[in-house]
């Protein structure tokens, strides 16, 4: 839901030049810390200080866009309860990779911008070859095969409840 | 740029603040010393100056869980700038990667709403002024849209609707008895040609005071992709997001109150 305090200047005052109070935040992890996302915010703050040439030929920083559209994709998969946390993975070209990896199965996906994500995945239905799909705005797809990789389904849940 | 045929439109909409806008990626080599540059080409027009926090990346995506944790990844430190009118009524928004126009009543809420065909036209020229800014300095490609929106934001009092209840104000409450408090919100999904999700219409009702008095603080937004990266595309998506916004106005609002606000 959009939020009134991101762009209402409402109420405010205004004098010709007024001084910010605040320090910009970097990351801020709101909920108990737990090892697991610990570990993901630590990967993407040190991605995010990454410099020109890091992986020793003219590696780009990881952009700060796709550094964003990453973690939002990793917050609205992963829950507390996800027992396999992703890697990520930096690109040269300042994408990242998200990759998850268990039992000779892998998930992949390929943040190359906002709305630009290559998903690949294998196991043993798709054989080792895989499938790839490309998603934009609905990763839809990508809920079905984290459920599936992890063993959860809705009945699943619902015995466990 | 023309007003579109059939759109709804009132006289005296209860409008408090309007505000169109554009996410983009960072062009390369740009930092913040130069948001004073930045300045510089809006000063003439806009010649006060306030700092904000900036404002986090979004974007409209489907299909995923609802969010479980909070993390937020504000990523590069750029402040937001407000470029200010003299008088108040119009702002620039800037930052690393987001430029917005806003336009809202200010003291004693009587400056007129000057229509989204003023908006939009300034907004427009004022998108292409920054990208050729950035394609000179930092010979930086063209601005590269990923998120636009449009927020119309009414501030419906209670003293302006005396005589009416609640059900005649809008048209999706139907209570027997007004309840003491409200508060709601809805979603719609906007897709493309193909029928995919590309972004969502947003609205929320919920009540506050001002000096003014009590009001029912109406919010509708439209936020998504656009449907190329494009400036001339993020306008396209802009114009389409308010014929949405003016549409589902008139549609969660009530004859009674439409009379009031002088619908032609």
């Amino acid at each position: 839901m959009a939020s009134p305090s991101a762009f209402s200047p409402n109420g405010t005052t205004a004098t010709n030049v007024a001084k910010l109070t605040q320090p910009a935040r970097r990351v801020n992890l709101s909920d108990p810390p737990i090892i697991g996302w610990e570990a993901i915010k630590s990967r993407l703050e040190e991605l995010s200080k990454l410099e020109a040439g890091w992986d020793g030929y003219r590696g780009v920083p990881m952009r700060f866009e796709i550094g964003y559209f990453a973690a939002e994709i990793i917050k609205n998969l992963c829950d507390l309860s996800t027992p396999y946390m992703p890697q990520i993975i930096p690109g040269s070209n300042g994408d990242v990779q998200i990759e998850w990896h268990h039992s000779g199965k892998s998930i992949e996906l390929h943040v190359k911008a906002p709305y630009d994500v290559t998903a690949w995945r294998n196991n043993d239905a798709v054989g080792e070859d895989g499938e790839e799909i490309n998603l934009t705005t609905d990763f839809t797809a990508i809920s079905k095969w984290l459920n599936e990789f992890t063993g959860a389904t809705p009945a699943n849940e619902a015995a466990a409840a | 740029m023309t007003r579109p045929a059939n759109l709804p439109d009132f006289e005296k909409p209860p409008l408090n603040e309007v505000v169109l806008g554009v996410q983009f990626a960072p062009a390369p080599g740009y930092q913040q010393i130069y948001a004073g540059q930045v300045w510089e080409l809006f000063k003439k027009d806009f010649p006060l100056v306030q700092e904000q926090p900036a404002l986090p990346p979004s974007f409209e995506t489907f299909g995923l869980p609802r969010p479980q944790i909070g993390f937020d990844f504000i990523g590069a430190g750029h402040d937001r700038f407000w470029f200010l009118r003299e008088n108040q009524h119009e702002l620039i928004q800037f930052q690393l990667d987001k430029f917005l126009h806003n336009w809202r009543k200010v003291g004693d809420e009587k400056n007129e709403y000057p229509r989204f065909e003023h908006i939009i036209s300034k907004f427009s020229a004022e998108l292409k002024t920054l990208e050729t800014f950035f394609q000179k300095n930092f010979s930086a490609p063209p601005l590269s849209v990923n998120q636009c929106e449009v927020t119309y934001i009414n501030f419906i009092y209670e003293s302006d609707t005396a005589g009416l209840d609640l059900n005649d104000v809008f048209s999706f409450l139907n209570f027997e008895t007004s309840p003491d408090e409200v508060a709601c919100n809805f979603t719609r999904h906007i897709l493309n040609d193909k029928g995919e999700p590309r972004g969502r219409v947003r609205c929320t009702l919920n009540q506050a005071h001002s000096a003014k008095g009590p009001f029912y603080r109406l919010e509708i937004s439209t936020k998504g992709a656009p449907d190329s990266h494009s400036i001339t595309d993020a306008l396209s998506f802009v114009n389409q997001g308010r014929v949405k916004i003016v549409n589902l106005f008139k549609e969660i609002t009530a004859p009674p109150a439409h009379k009031l606000w002088s619908i032609k």
